[in-house]
């Protein structure tokens, strides 16, 4: 039974939840206060309890608000509702309405998507100060304009990095009269940004300092020109600015100190104009601009206490050389800054914009890719994402993080990263820094963390960093989050560390198990993500023995089942079903297999699974059929649900499908055709073509498994006149002559020994009337090149001068050497029944000499000592009177020598188990 | 009267803490009691290389700490000594609200992490889980005395605590994790409540 495991890489997607509190977040839940002491926690001080609401989330903290009376009135305390983080929640205008009586004084509000921000206006939060929203590609002129009119005081607002394509210049014209107290404005993705609403920026928001345009596609920098009070510029991936009328005017602009012009196509000349010319400006940023970066004769360094940020410059070192005395050098500019008490005004903006524009800039870099910026990134990319990740401001962090989630993918699809990046940012100490963020207390800081160690951890070694610095329990204490995208990362997280077998173990230590299948019971209804990527972690990890016990043990099969049935979005159908196939793949050592299909519902949900339009999902579900089909029980009830039709349908479909749905197509039907009824079905319902199809496949896995397949059918003659009929002779014939797996070639040869053995021949003179004859003729022909071929076959496992040697002695030493020749490894796999077994003793009776060779040979593999089934294989023959037989077919003075010291061997191997069982 | 006060701020509302510091903390507590202590006596005799402070449990019993360890972790302590009402020879500072138990482990808890504040991080936090494995009342009174000292560090490992064992919780098991009784909620009141959250009941 095959197992399957597959990495994957967590889809890119933006920004979370923050909660505003002071509190770190305890690894391990170390109280159990099930039992309740005796105190009244309500005696505690007022601001022990305020204090301690301020840690909640906003769910938590409602609960606590209603355990009593006392609560109840501080938790709406002004002071928990100066900020309010609302992207990982729905917010509506109920939800609004119901959070406006705390909402007077709120300052600021974090807010994601078009519908969160027609909601705004219900909080009649009129003190509102600050307001950034992302998703906000929906968004429109009439929202922006009425929340612009609503709060008067808004001084900072901010929406991207999505772009906000429907805002027009009109939104803007709107917000520069409602809002005279704006000081920063940064907008991304505006298609025009024209003269007229630059210029009642500049007439009506005297206080603007800090503008952003960006990503945008018109900006008219002449009106730019006129907004004198700017002291920080960014217009960073903007197209079609005018450089030449940009540099003859921006440097007039008195106050201007800082200007991002990355990602653009800005002219070295324009770049010196600016840098020599303007009196105030002191830093320009210019980060990924093809045309200055080709003119390699560019410096910036006459340009005294002017600071270039560009690729070809050292970042850390002339961040280093203007702000700072110059024994630090390091890099941690940024952190060094924070940490000296610096008096320089112009210095304590500067910095928070540039970690603001720098961040921006790198995660648009990163999740462009384009060819060149190796060095860069290995060089200082990695480093300064790191560096930045320890900023202040909460969304520079998040975006670093999310930066160095992004920058180390290479091929999302096939979830391949950079080796050299990722072990830069190991290098960096940055995976120690990562798990710092992830146990922070703010959610958006622990989701972006968390993917950033999800996309790391496909590095095999930066996998096994995060696993010895103590990030499995992290992300596993995250996944029992509260909060859906932080639970998804985890998640994320945990998937790609179970790929292997090195962390399956601590995984399970660390109660990832538990956590995962929480995580599917929690979200069942409303987190396709979070649900993919918990289901397929589980996937993983049901590939492990002891691991997949404990799947089961926490609720798994349940919870998988229930997303295979009612779960409709395809990426978790997929990995549910490939959990159920890994869960049910250990057959012998525990009882998950027929757990799984007493599961209700479970094995017509997969059944139904196979007819998906996604070929993943019908792949996975095939595969767990055919895991399934190992149980007796299962098989059959596989079959009651429909499970013969759907796979010969599935086989039919899928001649132009990957290899791997190919093959687990062809082996659901190798299961299911264990039991001839089923046998019988599967060709009934036209099985047989697309198997003889399937067996034709180049892909080893995929023919190898159809021979099984088929071989199975051909026990039954009727199907086996059936391959004849289909062309199948031939398929199995090159199969048995020329495939490069073993396993293949023996089962096209014992398919071929089924089909020739003499029972088709009865049921073909039975079964048919007139064509009677000239079918006998080609079937003598097929006859012959099927026996040619087995000896063929049965010949290269045998070694002549071994013979000769077995032959003239009867030493034990002989008769190992024979079968070490002989031997194939995968085959002390194959389960045989009591009538497969019973086949073949009496085919050491047939009179072709071949097909007796062939059966003693096949029974010696089948009993070797050691092999999986051996003891089972053994036993049916001893109920079976095969000694006898084999006795016969030794001491035969007829039959080939192969033959006879082949029976030989098996008799000794039966004589084994014997003395093995009795003892 | 001192004690009164000292009470006063802890249940109740938010004076300043300097405030209420120089109120009590100027004023030595009386010396009959460092003579029912024969540990003090003996301390005060012997003399100890590092400079040591005598902190007065509620039930009198008496601890002297390292100055350094306290100062450090205490912003109330720092304050005292900082502004000189707290004298070497004679002061002790009475800690009427905290019980022996729970000052003997608040001082645990400073003087590990003044002396292993540079071991690896996963050390520390284990050391943390371990000290915070106490009862629902022993969890409360840490919390009060942290408070009461100030101990900046200690309270946010607490609120952590507590935060991770309400996350999630139903309403009704948070009561009873706190022992909430009568919660003063009106039939109808609980009622809103339980529509208004429906799903945190």
């Amino acid at each position: 039974m095959s197992r399957r495991v597959r990495r994957k890489v967590a889809r890119k997607s933006k920004g979370n939840d923050v909660v505003a509190s002071s509190c770190p977040e305890i690894r391990d839940e170390v109280l159990d206060l099930e039992l309740p002491g005796t105190v009244d926690w309500r005696s505690l001080p007022d601001d022990t309890v305020i204090q301690l609401l301020s840690c909640l989330s906003y769910r938590d903290r409602a609960s606590l608000s209603s355990t009593c009376r006392t609560w109840r009135t501080l938790g709406s305390s002004q002071c928990l509702w100066n900020t309010l983080d609302l992207r990982s929640h729905r917010f509506d205008a109920n939800m609004a309405s119901s959070l406006a009586p705390r909402c007077v004084h709120l300052q600021k509000l974090r807010f994601r998507g078009a519908e969160s921000a027609d909601a705004i206006i219900h909080l009649r939060a009129r003190n509102l100060c600050e307001l950034s929203g992302d998703y906000c590609r929906k968004i429109t002129d009439a929202t922006l304009s009425v929340i612009a009119a609503r709060h008067e005081l808004l001084e900072s607002l901010q929406l991207g990095p999505d772009f906000c394509e429907r805002i027009s210049s009109d939104a803007i014209k709107a917000i520069a009269h409602c809002c005279p107290r704006l000081s920063k404005l940064r907008l991304s993705g505006i298609r025009d940004v024209n003269a007229d609403a630059i210029n009642a920026l500049a007439k009506h928001c005297p206080k603007l300092t800090d503008i952003g345009f960006i990503d945008c596609l018109n900006v008219d920098e002449l009106a730019l020109g006129n907004v004198m009070s700017v002291h920080f510029l960014s217009v960073a991936g903007t197209s079609s600015m005018k450089w030449g009328v940009v540099s003859h005017l921006w440097h007039k602009l008195p106050n201007l100190i800082g200007l991002d012009v990355s990602r653009t196509d800005i002219s070295p000349s324009a770049v010196a104009r600016l840098l020599s010319l303007s009196q105030s400006l002191r830093v320009l940023c210019a980060l990924n601009c093809p045309i200055l970066e080709e003119d390699t004769s560019f410096s910036a360094s006459k340009y005294k206490n002017k600071l270039l940020i560009s690729l070809f410059t050292n970042i850390f070192e002339g961040l280093a050389s203007l702000f700072f005395d110059s024994t630090k050098k390091g890099k941690n500019v940024f952190l060094d800054w924070r940490s000296s008490k610096n008096n320089d005004k112009d210095l304590n903006e500067i910095i928070p914009w540039l970690e603001w524009m720098l961040s921006h800039t790198l995660l648009r870099s990163a999740e462009s890719p384009q060819q060149g910026l190796d060095n860069f990134w290995v060089e200082q990319g990695g480093a300064l994402l790191l560096s930045l990740m320890q900023s202040s401001q909460e969304d520079v962090q998040e975006r670093a993080a999310t930066g160095l989630a992004t920058f180390v993918v290479i091929d999302d699809e096939n979830a391949s990263i950079d080796c050299g990046r990722a072990e830069a940012v190991m290098r960096d100490g940055g995976i120690r820094l990562l798990l710092g963020l992830a146990k922070s207390w703010r959610e958006g800081l622990q989701s972006e963390a968390a993917k950033a160690i999800a996309n790391l951890s496909v590095n095999a070694n930066v996998a096994k960093a995060v696993a010895e610095e103590g990030g499995i329990e992290i992300l596993a204490g995250l996944a029992r989050s509260m909060n859906k995208l932080v639970a998804e990362e985890a998640a994320g997280g945990l998937w790609n560390l179970s790929v292997g077998e090195e962390h399956k173990g601590a995984i399970a230590e660390a109660g990832g198990i538990k956590a995962l299948v929480d995580l599917i019971f929690k979200w069942s209804s409303s987190g396709d993500g979070v649900l993919e990527r918990a289901a397929g972690a589980l996937a993983n990890l049901a590939a492990d023995d002891k691991c997949s016990t404990e799947v089961a043990l926490a609720g798994g099969v349940h919870a998988l089942v229930m997303l295979a049935r009612n779960c409709k979005f395809e990426g978790v159908q997929e990995q549910a079903a490939r959990a159920l196939a890994n869960l049910a793949a250990h057959g012998d050592s525990n009882s998950n297999n027929a757990a799984v299909g007493q599961e209700a519902g479970a094995l017509e949900a997969l059944v139904q699974l196979t007819r998906s339009p996604h070929e993943g999902v019908r792949q996975e579900a095939a595969g767990a059929l055919w895991n399934l089909s190992f149980d007796d029980r299962n098989r059959e009830a596989i079959a009651a649900a429909g499970g013969v039709q759907a796979l010969v349908a599935l086989a039919q479909s899928c001649s132009n499908a990957s290899p791997g749905l190919q093959e687990r197509a062809a082996g659901a039907l190798w299961g299911l055709s264990v039991s001839e009824a089923n046998s019988i079905a599967i060709g009934r319902e036209g099985g047989v073509a697309p198997l003889i199809a399937l067996a034709r496949s180049e892909a080893e896995d995929v023919h190898e498994t159809a021979a099984g397949a088929l071989w199975n059918l051909a026990f039954n003659p009727g199907n086996a006149l059936r391959i004849v009929e289909e062309g199948g002779v031939s398929a199995l014939v090159d199969l048995c002559s020329s495939s490069v797996s073993k396993m293949a070639r023996f089962m096209a040869a014992l398919a071929l020994a089924y089909m020739f053995d003499g029972r088709m021949d009865e049921f073909a003179l039975v079964g048919t009337g007139s064509e009677g004859i000239s079918k006998s003729v080609s079937l003598d022909g097929a006859r012959r090149m099927a026996l040619k071929n087995i000896e063929t076959f049965v010949l290269m496992f045998s070694d002549p001068q071994a013979f000769t040697a077995a032959a003239a002695s009867s030493a034990p030493a002989a008769l190992s050497q024979v079968t070490e020749g002989a031997r194939i490894q995968e085959a002390g796999h194959l389960r045989c029944s009591g009538a497969e077994i019973g086949r073949f003793v009496t085919m050491l009776r047939n009179p072709s000499s071949i097909l007796k060779t062939c059966a003693a040979f096949a029974l010696l593999q089948f009993t070797i000592p050691g092999g999986r089934h051996a003891v089972h294989h053994a036993s049916l023959m001893q109920n079976a009177g095969a000694a006898r037989v084999l006795r016969g077919a030794a001491a035969a003075a007829t039959a080939p020598l192969e033959a006879k010291i082949f029976a030989r061997i098996v008799l000794r191997n039966l004589e084994y188990h014997q003395i093995e069982h009795t003892a | 009267m001192e004690l009164l006060c000292i009470r006063q701020w802890i249940s109740g509302l938010l004076p300043t803490v300097k405030k209420w510091l120089s109120a009590w903390c100027i004023k030595p507590v009386g010396g009959a009691l460092v003579r029912q202590e024969p540990e003090y006596i003996l301390l005060a005799l012997m003399g100890s290389p590092l400079k040591k402070i005598m902190l007065c449990s509620s039930e009198k019993e008496i601890f002297s700490v390292e100055e350094q360890v306290m100062v450090q972790h205490s912003v109330i302590i720092n304050n005292m000594i900082e502004d000189g009402s707290y004298n070497h020879e004679e002061s002790k500072i009475p800690l009427d609200c905290v019980d022996s138990k729970t000052l003997k482990k608040v001082i645990d808890y400073c003087t590990h992490h003044t002396h292993h504040h540079n071991d690896n991080q996963e050390d520390l936090e284990a050391w943390d889980a371990q000290f915070l494995n106490v009862d629902s009342n022993g969890l409360y009174d840490l919390l009060m005395a942290a408070n009461y000292l100030e101990i900046r560090n200690l309270l946010d490992l607490i609120y952590g605590t507590i935060k991770n064992m309400i996350k999630g919780k139903k309403i009704d098991e948070i009561r009873r994790i706190f022992n909430i009784k009568d919660h003063g909620f009106t039939p109808e009141e609980e009622e809103q409540n339980r529509k208004e959250y429906p799903h945190f009941y």
